[in-house]
């Protein structure tokens, strides 16, 4: 996160953040997608495939039972045909039908020798009915006496009826036959059939034919066996306009020859009776998804579909869905999480580093950053730190300087134009003079002469006396006396007597009190001299005009400062003036005599040993104090 | 983009893209088997007498798998057929089925149409357990799991054609045939079925497959004055048979042929007006049927004929494949569990092996011949017929003694061999 000019919290494409989010989401949670697609992909068509090959095996083993249950009704309706008792009873009713009828008592007793066993059969293999038919396809026996018995199934009225299509198609084929399954008259009911020629030497004698219940058809058919709570088996038949039902359903209630579905049904139901074999998802009749595999029943002439809803078939799957997009969404939550983290960590030292840069570029040299830790971006941090410190230092040296330099500059102004000005006025005097001796020698008067050639000397000798002190202050810092051991004392002696002259004649009294313990300092012995003196000459000068002027000399140790003054009762100085009289040529009168280099000479030399140097007055008229410190400690004059 | 950045960011890049083609590689190579081709063998007659029956075979074999490889083959791999040569001779069938089996490494085998080649062939297919996809009606009294019948058993083809004939042609009967296991043992149940029924068998004749000679046969038809010729001669003795029919003066007006195993390909103007039972003809009326019609004779031409056994043996091509895309192997064996309770929609309807006898659901028809060669259908059975190998007239270990009586009879072969001059 960078924060931007509007002081708003976003990420922008360019920015690092960004990139690094980028770089993870590439680096982690892209991979993480594609191998969590791979493999939910992978165990999801697995896991399809698996139920899918489960439902097919049940809807198999479903068409083998259902056709296994065929086999074994024509099975055993063969062996039936095969006892003599049923041969013998054919071939005696048959006979007796033929020549008395069903209603005569011929028949009657022929019956009544042969229903025990039949009935035997009837109720052993739990058929609904059981029948006898002559070759001309007569119905010359059946157990129950339904509106069937008595008639023929080539002429009569139930000639197009199942019984009587199995019963033609036993013999066309020579074997046992099953009808398909369907509404039968007589019975009110579905039923289906089986029949199977009966043969006796080799003659066919007629044909035995059975009527299943309908609850043992659909037993098969309705087991939910491996189908769960919702799977079910959908049989059918295709009719004129669609698809019939023809054994119960699980969701609508007497389906069975009832219920149809119509040609555009989704329900796979004429796949299956078109003879296709698949499986797949799709739309059941109630409009619900189903994973459902569509077999052919050929024994029937049916379609069936078997079928379990897909959300309790593929309910595992969905699980393993939501787990896998829980795993992949917490990992990519946290993978943005990290890269945030780690953006922080990182840009947040760099965002401040780069917040105290721009300070530091608009000029603040205090700008500093803050460091935790000590990896790259904290070393960073301390670099910075330390390069904008030595900025300051380097800052503020060079003002220094530059003060200096401009002082200097000053400086260097004013005593250009006061030396030029200074020099200049004695060249007037000796200009004016040598004019006047030039007239005066031109008339031939040599009277004032002399005293004009003295006014010369005299303006040649301040000239001179200028430019000696403008060399003694030059020389400061330049020229140097080896230094040693001062003691303040005997300076002041030398110096009080190089300036007994003024004193003298200035009646002039001088308090010298200095103690006798004063430590040394150590300098340059002449020019500490040459201060004393200035400073004495100086105090003499101002305090001569006074009726009785008086020089107070001290020194005293102030911590590790020699502490000396110069005081005198003179005229004092305004307050405005105290800091110019160390000035090059400044001078608090013009008329004064001096050439107004002393006090400046005088600083230079104090502040080149490490001193300073000032002045105080209590106004005017109230005497003037200079003071001026050496270093104790000093190491002598540092030029 | 410089260099260095597309280093940067292409090299793990590539290394990513490289690693998601490995793991599909991975897992295309489990669904491939790691194979790309699949080959099955294509067993018939492309020389002797059977040529012209079984020559149609393997062009509409070829044409089924040409047309299943241009929706891309067998569970991802093109099918690659390899034609062998039967000469219309058992023995030579025998070798090209082993030949085709551990030489050529097939898959599966598509062929045979005589009978007494398929006995010949059984064994081998029962020895590797492989499997053959027969496209024949015949005369049934075997099962075998390594065979895949696709023609009709007896109950689906002879008896109730012999019925229909029983009362609508006459119940005088004059079976003719050629002297092999499926004349004869046709001929065998029917004189059974017609005793049954009160029939009468008026007369038999039998001529060698290779080289017949009918003029005989006739004249004893002549002579035995039938209500109904009852014909199983097969291939081109037929031509030879209905010619001496005509020569003779016998039209079907006076006594009609139903024959067995006449087709369009055998077809002479001396057959019009006579009878074929069969499960199929070219002329069923289905959308499927109108479409395989159109592209067996766009691809063979407009005289190409859809007979029975081609369309059995187009159907079973189907049939092969989709068991094998149930089994997720085209391995002979997990075709054998497959192929159980697999159904397909054909040009001649649903196909539906039987789980128990590997024969398929059939619906009897009979046509009459007309002159063009064509069959107009006369009469269907109402519903498709349970297959039935073994006729009711005798147990099985009874027809297995009249086989065997059969084959020692003809000196240990199939059918009877042409006397070595």
């Amino acid at each position: 996160m960078v924060r931007t000019d509007g002081d708003q919290m976003m990420i922008k494409f360019n920015s690092l953040s960004a990139k690094i989010l980028l770089a993870f989401l590439v680096a982690t949670a892209l991979p993480l997608l594609v191998s969590s697609y791979i493999s939910f992909s992978t165990s999801q068509k697995g896991l399809e495939y698996e139920i899918a090959q489960r439902l097919i095996s049940v809807a198999d083993h479903k068409v083998n039972i259902i056709e296994a249950v065929a086999d074994s009704n024509k099975t055993e309706i063969e062996a039936i045909s095969k006892t003599s008792n049923v041969q013998d009873a054919m071939i005696a009713l048959s006979k007796v039908y033929r020549a008395e009828g069903p209603q005569s008592d011929p028949y009657q007793q022929e019956e009544k020798k042969h229903r025990p066993f039949l009935r035997r059969f009837q109720e052993g293999f739990d058929y609904y009915n059981l029948f006898l038919t002559s070759p001309d396809l007569d119905i010359v026996f059946s157990v129950n006496h339904e509106s069937d018995f008595g008639t023929s199934l080539k002429f009569g009225p139930y000639r197009n009826t199942s019984l009587a299509n199995v019963t033609r198609a036993s013999i066309a084929n020579f074997e046992a036959s099953l009808s398909i399954i369907e509404l039968y008259q007589p019975s009110q009911n579905i039923a289906a059939f089986a029949a199977v020629p009966l043969l006796k030497s080799g003659k066919l004698i007629g044909v035995l034919a059975v009527q299943f219940k309908r609850k043992a058809l659909y037993d098969a058919i309705t087991d939910r066996t491996g189908l769960g709570l919702t799977g079910e088996t959908v049989v059918g038949q295709i009719i004129r306009g669609g698809f019939l039902v023809t054994a119960p359903l699980l969701h609508v209630k007497n389906a069975a020859f009832t219920k149809t579905f119509a040609k555009n049904d989704t329900g796979k139901f004429l796949n299956a009776s078109r003879g296709e074999t698949g499986h797949g998802i799709f739309k059941d009749y109630r409009g619900i998804p189903v994973l459902g595999v569509w077999r052919n029943l050929p024994s029937y002439q049916w379609g069936m579909v078997v079928k379990i809803d897909v959300e309790e078939a593929f309910a595992n799957i969905h699980k393993l869905e939501l787990l896998n997009w829980g795993i992949l969404i917490a990992s990519i939550s946290l993978v943005i999480i990290l890269s945030l983290l780690l953006t922080q960590t990182i840009l947040r030292p760099i965002e401040t580093l780069n917040v105290a840069a721009k300070s530091l570029q608009a000029g603040d040299f205090q700008s500093r950053v803050s460091i935790h830790g000590k990896d790259e971006i904290a070393q960073l941090g301390l670099a910075f730190n330390s390069m904008s410190l030595e900025i300051e230092d380097n800052n503020r040296v060079q003002a220094r300087q530059v003060d200096e330099l401009s002082k200097v500059n000053i400086e260097l102004e004013r005593f250009t134009y006061t030396v030029s000005h200074d020099l200049k006025s004695p060249l007037i005097t000796i200009g004016g003079f040598i004019g006047m001796i030039e007239k005066d020698l031109k008339k031939d008067k040599f009277d004032r002469v002399n005293s004009d050639l003295a006014r010369i000397r005299s303006a040649a000798e301040k000239m001179r006396q200028l430019l000696d002190d403008l060399l003694e202050l030059s020389r400061i810092g330049r020229i140097a006396n080896p230094s040693q051991n001062l003691h303040q004392g005997q300076i002041i002696g030398d110096a009080l007597e190089r300036v007994h002259g003024r004193i003298m004649s200035g009646k002039v009294r001088v308090d010298v009190k200095i103690p006798d313990d004063l430590p040394v300092v150590f300098g340059d012995k002449p020019r500490i001299t040459e201060v004393w003196q200035n400073l004495v000459e100086n105090a003499v000068k101002f305090s001569i005009q006074q009726p009785d002027p008086v020089i107070e000399i001290g020194a005293r140790v102030d911590e590790d400062w020699l502490e000396c003054y110069v005081k005198d009762n003179g005229m004092g100085i305004d307050d405005k003036y105290l800091k110019k009289i160390f000035g090059l040529f400044e001078r608090l009168d013009a008329g004064e005599e001096g050439t107004g280099i002393g006090l400046a000479l005088v600083k230079q030399i104090i502040e080149v040993h490490g001193g300073r140097i000032w002045a105080e007055s209590q106004g005017l008229g109230q005497g003037t104090t200079l003071t001026f410190r050496l270093p104790l400690k000093n190491t002598g004059p540092d030029f | 983009m410089n260099l260095k950045k597309i280093a940067f960011f292409g090299l793990p890049g590539l290394i990513f893209i490289a690693a998601l083609l490995f793991i599909y590689q991975l897992q295309s190579q489990k669904v491939m088997g790691g194979q790309h081709t699949v080959r099955v063998g294509i067993l018939h007659s492309l020389s002797g007498v059977m040529a012209r029956s079984e020559q149609p075979i393997v062009d509409v074999v070829l044409m089924a798998i040409e047309e299943i490889n241009a929706k891309g083959g067998v569970l991802g791999r093109k099918i690659v057929p390899v034609i062998a040569d039967g000469k219309s001779d058992e023995k030579v069938f025998a070798k090209e089925a082993e030949r085709l089996i551990v030489k050529e490494k097939v898959d599966v085998v598509f062929g045979v149409w005589t009978s007494a080649a398929r006995k010949a062939v059984k064994p081998i297919f029962e020895k590797y357990d492989h499997l053959l996809f027969y496209p024949v009606q015949y005369e049934g009294l075997e099962v075998s799991p390594n065979i895949i019948y696709l023609g009709a058993a007896p109950n689906q083809q002879i008896i109730p054609a012999v019925k229909w004939s029983f009362d609508h042609l006459g119940k005088r009967m004059f079976l003719v045939g050629s002297d092999y296991i499926f004349p004869r043992t046709a001929n065998e149940i029917i004189r059974l079925q017609v005793q049954a029924l009160g029939g009468e068998i008026v007369g038999e004749h039998y001529e060698n497959l290779q080289d017949p000679d009918y003029h005989h046969a006739v004249q004893d038809i002549v002579k035995a004055k039938p209500d109904v010729i009852i014909s199983t001669i097969n291939g081109d003795g037929n031509i030879g048979f209905f010619k001496a029919l005509r020569a003779a003066g016998v039209t079907p007006q006076t006594i009609p042929v139903m024959s067995f195993s006449v087709s369009k390909d055998l077809f002479t103007p001396d057959m019009t007006g006579n009878y074929a039972a069969w499960n199929y003809f070219q002329s069923l009326n289905s959308k499927q049927n109108s479409g395989f019609i159109h592209r067996l004779k766009a691809r063979y031409g407009q005289d190409r004929q859809a007979s029975d056994p081609v369309q059995s043996a187009y159907s079973g091509v189907f049939l092969w494949a989709k068991s094998a895309e149930r089994a997720n192997s085209t391995k002979p064996h997990d075709i054998q569990v497959s192929r159980k309770n697999t159904s397909i929609p054909t040009p001649g309807g649903i196909l539906n092996v039987d789980t128990v006898t590997n024969h398929v659901w059939k619906r009897p028809r009979i046509g009459k011949i007309n002159k063009n060669g064509e069959f107009d259908i006369v009469w269907e059975a109402p519903q498709t017929i349970h297959p039935n190998p073994f006729p009711m007239f005798k147990s099985k270990s009874e027809w297995a003694l009249f086989l065997e009586d059969l084959y020692q009879g003809w000196g240990q072969n199939w059918s009877a061999q042409m006397a070595t001059k």
